[in-house]
């Protein structure tokens, strides 16, 4: 018996090191060494399950998983500064330290669920505000209304999950979804508080294009203008290519040309 | 309902294909279960509306449970064990063959899978204790010293990612980058709370990844737009310059703000996209024809001498709007198949499509969609 005793320390010795190591299992590794010490007391295989029984030792490797496993999360939701949902994780892990039996109460999934849900639309708030002020760069002026819509709805969004534009474009984790460099992004930031506060003056600009559209119509002669469209039909085809990608990266990809014809 | 979320449906259903259930009042529990998913499905707007109801409803909770008690090994007529099992006296422990068959179940869907090589590998390592002990404490001994448990997880994360990765169009970094991190957890992680974790860590951070690079897409995109819209707009201008002139003008304007932004807010230009082979091939609008997407029909890249020609002797240049109006660009605009009208046009994107999958032939990945019945990795 005493071979199966060492084998028993040795195999809890052996999961209490590794939590040890792993630096995420801390309460594993106290029951583990917990349980090693213990076998390590008994004679019998029936004292072994009896002491273990007694200590709450059925139980405790299970609850010592789930608690890990919320500091697990809980440090990656901190790590991604995500207070609240490191909070949802905090609370089930000290529910379950005080109760084991908390395990199996469910509902803060469903919170968890809820907050990344959450999260995700911000991200998406995030995404949607950029977009239309690059949009709103690439459109010519008389243009710029829809993104700029675009622009104030992506911030009431922003305020509809909880957060504000201020909080959301100064975070870490939102500005990582951005390809700018900091500069720009900081320049973009200006800009984008601006046109949250106040609508351009077009009225200066819309001068300045009737006047080139009517220079426009007056310069451009129909019948030189129509030849000059059929000359450029002529030479128009519709085409179609095949583009595939490389094998490595960064690499080239080939093109394909499948198809030419008529318009 | 929208074609993302049924996918998205269909591949997380499909995961209860892969195991044998018997209990009538599960199997009829499951298929209530799929109908409420469908139900959801139907009346989310999007993937996204999808997504976050999904996880508040309880419904992706629910799926858990059901897969894991769907998944609780359940004694066959050709398993030999399973049969000692039934005999087995109250209270009795099960040999270590039997307790190894909990197992199966996850060793079929790595199978049925087809490309999970190595987990495949790693469940037949586990398995292949039964041919070396009889004792279950050495059984728990040795998977624990060799890592086996650690072991089935780690390799279905590795050969998932793998698989996604290979299929990925090597410059979309993106996506690439995410299955990379994922396959490096996946080789080096020790225990499971490293794994979670990392993996919450690691699945924002592939986010942020994807986000950024749909950006740089974007701006591809606004700027083949724009060059695309100036095509339009100059000939509707010469059919009718009182009409149409400040449509023409607008075109020409959104040309130079597009330039303007892709260099004030980019610090790129047009040349410099032509030298990143990725935005220069979404300046050409391409159309994946597979679930890989790495081959696509797009314009004709002689597009690009075009955008090169209206965007510098054009829209950017000194020339007047009536001379820009009247001028011919040296390369004209291809624009893409017109297959609603006209059936050669049709068989043309028809063999497009047929030649995009014959190119990815060779692969070992080729067809893998028809095979894995879950599209994309876990989350």
């Amino acid at each position: 018996m005493s071979t199966k005793i060492d084998e028993s320390v040795g195999y809890y010795s052996l999961l209490a090191d590794k939590h040890a190591a792993s630096g995420r299992g801390k309460n594993q590794e106290r029951v583990y060494r917990e349980l090693a010490a213990l076998v390590g007391q008994c004679s019998t295989y029936e004292e072994t399950q009896a002491r273990m029984k007694a200590g709450g030792y059925y139980e405790s490797p299970g609850q010592a998983l789930f608690m890990d496993k919320m500091l697990a999360h809980r440090d990656a939701a901190l790590q991604l500064r995500f207070l609240a949902l490191a909070q949802i994780y905090q609370r089930k892990h000290d529910e379950v330290a005080a109760n084991a039996r908390a395990m199996h109460v469910p509902g803060w999934e469903q919170e968890v669920g809820r907050e990344l849900g959450r999260i995700a639309k911000v991200v998406d708030a995030f995404h949607e505000l950029m977009s239309a002020y690059y949009e709103f760069h690439c459109a010519y002026f008389g243009a710029q209304g829809e993104p700029l819509a675009k622009l104030r709805s992506a911030a009431q969004k922003m305020v509809d999950q909880g957060e504000s534009f201020e909080t959301v474009v100064s975070s870490p984790y939102y500005r990582k979804h951005s390809p700018l460099a900091d500069d720009k992004y900081q320049q973009a930031l200006v800009t984008i508080r601006e046109l949250l506060s106040r609508t351009p003056d077009y009225s200066a600009l819309e001068a300045e294009f009737r006047a080139r559209r009517e220079a426009l119509v007056a310069s451009s002669d129909p019948s030189a203008l129509l030849q000059a469209r059929q000359q450029y039909e002529a030479r128009q085809r519709r085409s179609a290519n095949l583009c595939v990608a490389p094998d490595e990266a960064p690499g080239q990809y080939t093109y394909e040309r499948f198809f030419e014809g008529r318009l | 309902m929208d074609s993302t979320i049924k996918t998205t449906v269909d591949g997380m259903l499909s995961g209860f294909a892969y195991v044998k259930v018997s209990d009538p009042s599960l199997v009829s529990e499951i298929e209530q279960y799929k109908a409420d998913m469908y139900a959801l499905g139907e009346r989310s707007s999007d993937i996204m509306a999808f997504m976050t109801e999904l996880q508040s409803s309880g419904l992706m909770d629910k799926m858990t449970t059901l897969m894991t008690r769907a998944a609780t090994p359940r004694p066959t007529a050709d398993q030999a064990d399973a049969s000692s099992a039934k005999q087995r006296a109250p209270g009795a422990l099960p040999s270590v063959r039997e307790f190894l068959q909990q197992y199966r179940p996850g060793y079929e869907a790595a199978v049925a899978h087809g490309f999970q090589y190595t987990a495949v590998k790693a469940y037949e390592a586990m398995f292949a204790i039964a041919d070396r002990t009889d004792d279950l404490l050495t059984m728990n001994v040795l998977l624990e010293q060799e890592g086996h448990l650690r072991a089935m997880t780690a390799a279905a994360l590795y050969d998932v990612h793998k698989l996604h990765y290979d299929i990925s169009d090597p410059n979309d970094f993106g996506v690439r980058e995410t299955h990379q991190n994922l396959m490096n957890l996946a080789l080096h992680y020790k225990t499971d709370e490293e794994l979670y974790f990392q993996m919450d860590v690691l699945t924002h951070q592939g986010q942020q990844a994807q986000y950024r690079q749909n950006t740089w897409i974007l701006v591809s995109a606004m700027l083949a737009l724009a060059c695309a819209g100036y095509d339009i707009a100059k000939a509707k201008a010469r059919g009718d310059v009182a009409k149409y002139g400040g449509e023409f003008l607008a075109a020409r304007d959104t040309i130079r703000s597009t330039c303007a932004a892709i260099g004030d807010i980019f610090g790129l230009n047009f040349e410099g996209m032509l030298a990143n082979p990725f935005l220069m091939h979404w300046l050409l609008n391409p159309q994946t024809l597979d679930s890989t997407g790495r081959v696509t029909q797009c314009q004709d890249v002689r597009n690009l001498d075009y955008m090169r020609d209206v965007i510098f002797e054009e829209a950017l240049s000194p020339l007047t709007d009536a001379q820009c109006l009247v001028r011919n660009p040296v390369h004209p605009f291809y624009p893409t198949l017109n297959v609603e009208h006209d059936a050669e046009q049709r068989a043309a994107q028809e063999a497009i499509a047929k030649a995009g999958k014959e190119r990815l032939a060779g692969k070992y990945f080729h067809g893998y969609e028809k095979q894995v019945r879950v599209p994309g990795p876990p989350s």
